[in-house]
Order: C-alpha cells, then structure tokens, then sequence
C-alpha cells in the first residue's frame, strides 16, 4: 500500500470514526437490558414496562437471571460493562448488592412514580425502588388431600407424609420458609434454632427439596409433592392451569418479599430511570398484578381481580397482616443457615 | 511482494536450514487455540488461584482458605461422594458403552446411526429439559413405576426420583456419548484380522476378546472415562433436581458460595481442591489403565 496518510485522509477516517461512535452512543441511549425471573415475571415486566418504553422508541431486551446470579455476574463484571442496565432482585441480594456497591445510588426525584410507594414498602436508602410484593403461603392439592391446610403447623397432619416439598435457604423462598418455620416456635431472626428444630421433625414428611423454587412448582404439577410453603403468585400460576392446586394464607400470617428494580453502575442510567418510574405506573402495576404475573403491587389504589383478592397483596388491610423480615440480620448469617442446612437437613 | 512477506520467507529459509520448520508451521495451526484457551481458560483459573490464596485481613499469600475448607469434615465426606459418584457413572458408561461400541463397530450404516443418534440425543436438550423428563420418567406417577405397578411386579411405587440410584441413571445417560464416541473411535482403528488371528492360533472367541480386542482398546476407555468423570464430578443442575435434597454435590457448594453468599474466598479454594483431587484420580486412572495395556503382564 502506498497511500501516504496525508490530512484529508486522516480527516476522513476522523469523522467517520467520530460518525460511528455518535451513531453507537445514539443507538446506545435507546436500549436497554434488564433481567427478570421468567415465566410470570417476565410476561408483566413486558406487557407492563417493556411495551410503554417501546412504544416511545426505547428497545428493551428482557433477559432471564435469578437474583443471586445477577448479583454475582454484576459483581464479577465490576469496572466493565454490566450485564444488565436495570436489575430485579429481591430483598436479600438486593442488600448484598447495595453492599457489594454494584448498585447506583438515585436520584429519587427523577422517578416521580416513586412517591406513590406504599410508606411501608418504601426502600430505607436510594438504591432501588420496590416493583412488586409477595407473600409466602402454602400451596397444595385440594384433588389429592383431604384436609386444607389452614396454619403452618397443619403441615405437620399425618395426612401429608411424603409429600411436602420445601427449598434450601440458598433461595429467598427457603430462607423465608425456615424464618416462618423458626417464628411459629418462638424463634426469630436472632434465633432460627427452633426453625431448623422444625424443619428436622418434618423430615420424615419430606418427598423432596429443591434447590430453586420453580422446581417445586414442576414437582406440585407432577403429583411428586402436594403441598408445599411457596409464593403466591407460583401457587397462583399452578392453580390457574386447573391442577387442583390452591393457595392457602395460613391465619398465623404471611411473610412479604419485594422485588425491586435497581440501576447497575455502568448502566445507561437515562433510560433506566424511566423503567423505573415506568413499572411504578399505575397502569404497569395493575398489568403485572393480573394474569400470568399474579405480582403484588407496591402502590396504592391498584385494584385486583375478584378471584385474586387476598391472595395477591394489594390493599392496606393486605398489607396489615403482611411481616416483614429483618434482612439485614438475615443477610450476616445466611452463609451459615446454608451451611448448616447442607449438613444437617437430608431427605 | 511486500517486504513483510520477504522476511518472512527468509525466516522461513532460515528456520528449514535450522532444521524446525516442520515445528514452527504446526505451532502456527495451534495458536488459534492457545490463545482461545489462554483468554478463557488460563486467566480464569489464575484469578481462581488469586482468591484462593488472599483473605480478608490478611496482607500477601496465605493458606488460611484452604487450612479452613480442608479443615472442615463436610466439604470431606462431600469430596468423596462427588468422587465416587463420578467413578460410578464412570464405570456405568463404561459397562453400557463398550458393547455397544463393539456391535457399532460390527454394524451397517443405517444401525451405526441409529445407534449414534439415539445416544447423542440426550445432548441436544438442556440439563433442566433433561432433568424434567427424568422427574417425567422416576416419578411416583413416572413411567418406570406405572410399568411396574401396572405389571403386577410391585404393589407401591418404587422410590426412584430423589435418590442416589437415579442421579446415577440420568448421569449416566448423558454421559454415554462422551464414552461411546472415543470408544468407537480406537475400535474402529483395531485391525480385526488380529482377533481372527488369535482364534486361527487356538484362542476361544472370548479369549481372543479380551486378550487382543480389550487391550487394544485402552486409549479409547481412557479418554472416555476422563471425559465421563470431568463432566460428572462437574455437574450441578442433575444431582440437584433429580437428587431433591438427598445428598449434597461439589459444585453445589461451590454455586452456593459464589453465586448466593459472594464468598468468592471459599468458592475458589474449593473449587480449586476439587480440580487438583479430579486431576489426580485421572491421572491414577491413566498411569492404571497404561499398565494394563502395555506393561508387564499383558504380552
């Protein structure tokens, strides 16, 4: 090649890289990834934040990733490029990621949805803003057992020997399982003994234990287990197919779970606000709160459907009989929960 | 010709005078994959090593991680399950693939792929689809018990799923292909007039089988089985789903400190033990299977 670089030359290639790059950074500030957890999840996130964006021209790309692992791939990916813009989690990795700092702190004013957030769902630092609530109740096979459960301590009826399905507390389900577990025997969040005392006197009760809770929804369709602690909108998504599953609220109470939107660093952090303030829309939070999602919603006035009432929580009076977790606490000692469960709880 | 390309004719000219350039153009074919191999595989496992041996509160190198996994009776008594789950599933393959192997080698085409067909379809489904079918087929209600039940032959469901016994069957199906191709692989290669050979010289068929084919087959066994044992003793979505609960796995506890808790400390170091005890039982298991086939004793 004998083309000497002269300035034209040199000028020509300057734009068309400069050319390049700005057409990168446009297309760039029209997209945006963000995860959900599948299934349910992910048809609302869709139908309720991903369609409005797009019809004002933002390109969502959804992908599927359960918490923990985003929060890990995040972690691992510090510095670089995230693998999401906006990511959905739940209370306990949604605190590890806030404390791993992977998390951008917000500017809650640029989300004004935010305001509508129920006082008691409402995020203690800027990290992140609920998106949905759940609760924790069990589902079981009205075909194939003759008794409904109506407390947890109807899990120990003779009747549902080898059929209860439970999950390690290497999932937010199981963890909150074993604090249910351990507060109807007098333990608590300082204390979860007595929680594993009762996981133990279950044992013999236990066909299986599943490492991610979807599983246990398989299993429930199956006929493997016909009763298991689970979260409602599972339990909703099972009993809607005509299993003859149900969910029951136990009347000693539901445990909550928040999902929560947050925005990574390294984020196109724009577009990401505005998923944010899109999904507390009272529209979006009446979408993911219907079929297939079956997802609480976090602010006021969003009514459910007849059929629905009680089981997702959506009223203040829902929201009354709802506990909430002390997950911080949780956070310090879930390592060792796992551990010892690894050890001591075998099927 | 550009000057670049002179030059590197002239190295060339050079490196033929010096008597490598057999060497250095067959070291040129692998640098694809050296580098492949160095981005993706090297780094990983170097910054698997730099967690390992770093602590929190301690400055420099320490031993402090693997002191305390070694340490702990658990991890052990699961070291060894993980092992010798991945032995057994070995040895199934093994039992299963050789036979089959043998009659591929023996077959006409239209055998041959059904054969390579219905044992490499297990591949080309995900190890959660998989483990579903399983759950489909050990259940309670699956197609093992009601054939069973149906048959007269049990008057209750045989505890299948969520057991030891089943996680070794479904290990075992997918693993078969790992095992079955290098088999048919060094079997094809064997001249079958040497078996015909033995018998010509007095030797039972069997005799003849397995004093010249099963030697001969060695090679083939030995990469099989290190195939079979690195992706059994690596499994994590099987042993869980079709395991329920039953018993705990390696890679389980590995997910569990890096992905759930971020204890990247622990999950290295006990990744990194379970790498050197897998490298160690293949290399047992290869210095073994040398000895019988070319060692003293099998002439």
């Amino acid at each position: 090649m004998e083309t000497p670089l002269t300035r034209r030359s040199v000028l020509v290639v300057g734009t068309a890289i400069a050319l390049a790059a700005a057409t990168r950074a446009a297309a760039q500030a029209k997209e945006i990834v963000a995860n959900t957890y599948g299934g349910g999840w992910e048809a609302g996130h869709r139908a309720g934040i991903a369609q409005p964006l797009e019809k004002r021209g933002i390109k969502v790309t959804l992908v599927s990733m359960l918490a923990a692992e985003l929060v890990a791939r995040t972690k691992a990916a510090a510095g670089g490029r995230p693998p999401v813009d906006v990511a959905l989690v739940d209370d306990g990795p949604f605190l590890l990621a806030v404390k791993e700092g992977v998390f951008q702190q917000l500017p809650m004013d640029r989300i004004p949805n935010a305001k509508r957030v129920y006082a008691k769902y409402r995020p203690k630092e800027p990290f992140g803003v609920p998106i949905g609530a759940s609760q924790i109740g069990i589902a079981y096979n009205a075909k194939k057992l003759k008794t409904r459960p109506a407390s947890w301590a109807d899990l120990w009826n003779p009747e549902y020997k080898g059929r209860l399905g439970l999950s390690t507390p290497a999932s937010t389900l199981g963890t909150v399982t074993l604090l249910t577990l351990a507060r109807l025997r007098g333990g608590n969040e300082a204390n979860v003994e007595p929680g594993f005392e009762a996981v133990k006197s279950l044992l013999s009760s236990v066909s299986s234990i599943q490492a991610v809770p979807a599983n246990l929804r398989t299993l429930l369709e199956r006929g493997e287990i016909d009763i298991a602690p689970m979260w409602h909108h599972d339990s909703t998504i099972v009993k809607m197919k005509g299993t003859g599953v149900d969910f029951v609220l136990p009347k000693d109470g539901g445990i909550a779970g928040l999902a929560w939107l947050a925005i990574t660093k390294g984020a196109n952090t724009e577009i990401a606000l505005e998923y944010l303030n899109q999904g507390l829309d009272p529209d979006s939070q009446k979408l993911m709160a219907g079929a297939p999602s079956y997802i609480g919603p976090v602010i006021e006035g969003v009514e459910v459907a007849p059929e629905l009432r009680g089981i997702v929580p959506a009223t203040p009076a829902d929201l009354e009989r709802l506990k909430t977790l002390d997950w911080p606490k949780i956070n310090e000692q879930r390592a060792d929960w796992i551990a010892r469960w690894n050890r001591e709880i075998k099927v | 010709m550009e000057p670049r390309d002179q030059g590197l004719t002239a190295s060339a000219a050079r490196a033929r005078r010096a008597g490598w350039s057999r060497h250095l153009r067959l070291w040129q074919l692998i640098v694809p994959a050296v580098v492949f191999l160095g981005v993706y595989f090297v780094v990983p496992l170097g910054m698997l090593f730099y967690f390992s041996v770093h602590a929190p509160g301690v400055s420099g190198l320490t031993l402090a991680n693997f002191r305390r996994v070694i340490s702990d009776a658990f991890l052990v008594q699961t070291l060894a399950l993980s092992v010798r789950l991945s032995l057994e599933v070995t040895a199934i393959t093994l039992v299963l693939g050789f036979p089959l192997a043998y009659l591929y080698t023996r077959l006409g085409t239209g055998w041959r792929l059904a054969i390579l067909f219905v044992t490499l379809l297990p591949l080309l489904t995900s190890a959660v689809v998989r483990s579903f079918a399983w759950i489909v087929i050990l259940g309670k209600q699956g197609l093992v018990n009601a054939a069973l039940l149906g048959s007269g032959l049990v008057d209750a469901p045989v505890k299948l799923l969520f057991t030891l016994d089943g996680v070794r069957m479904a290990l075992a199906q997918v693993q078969l292909p790992f095992m079955l191709l290098p088999l048919i692989n060094a079997m094809e290669q064997l001249d079958p007039s040497l078996e015909q050979a033995a018998v010509s010289l007095g030797a039972s068929q069997a005799r003849a089988f397995f004093k010249v084919t099963v030697p001969l087959s060695v090679p083939g066994v030995v990469a099989g089985a290190i195939l079979s044992f690195a992706l059994t003793i690596s499994a994590f979505i099987t042993p869980a789903m079709v395991g329920g609960g039953a018993f705990t796995v390696m890679p389980t506890l590995i997910y569990q400190s890096a992905i759930v808790t971020l204890d990247w400390a622990t999950a290295s170091t006990t990744a990194l033990i379970l790498l050197i005890v897998a490298v160690v039982v293949v290399w047992g298991g290869m210095a073994a299977a040398r000895r019988y086939a070319y060692g003293p004793g099998s002439v």
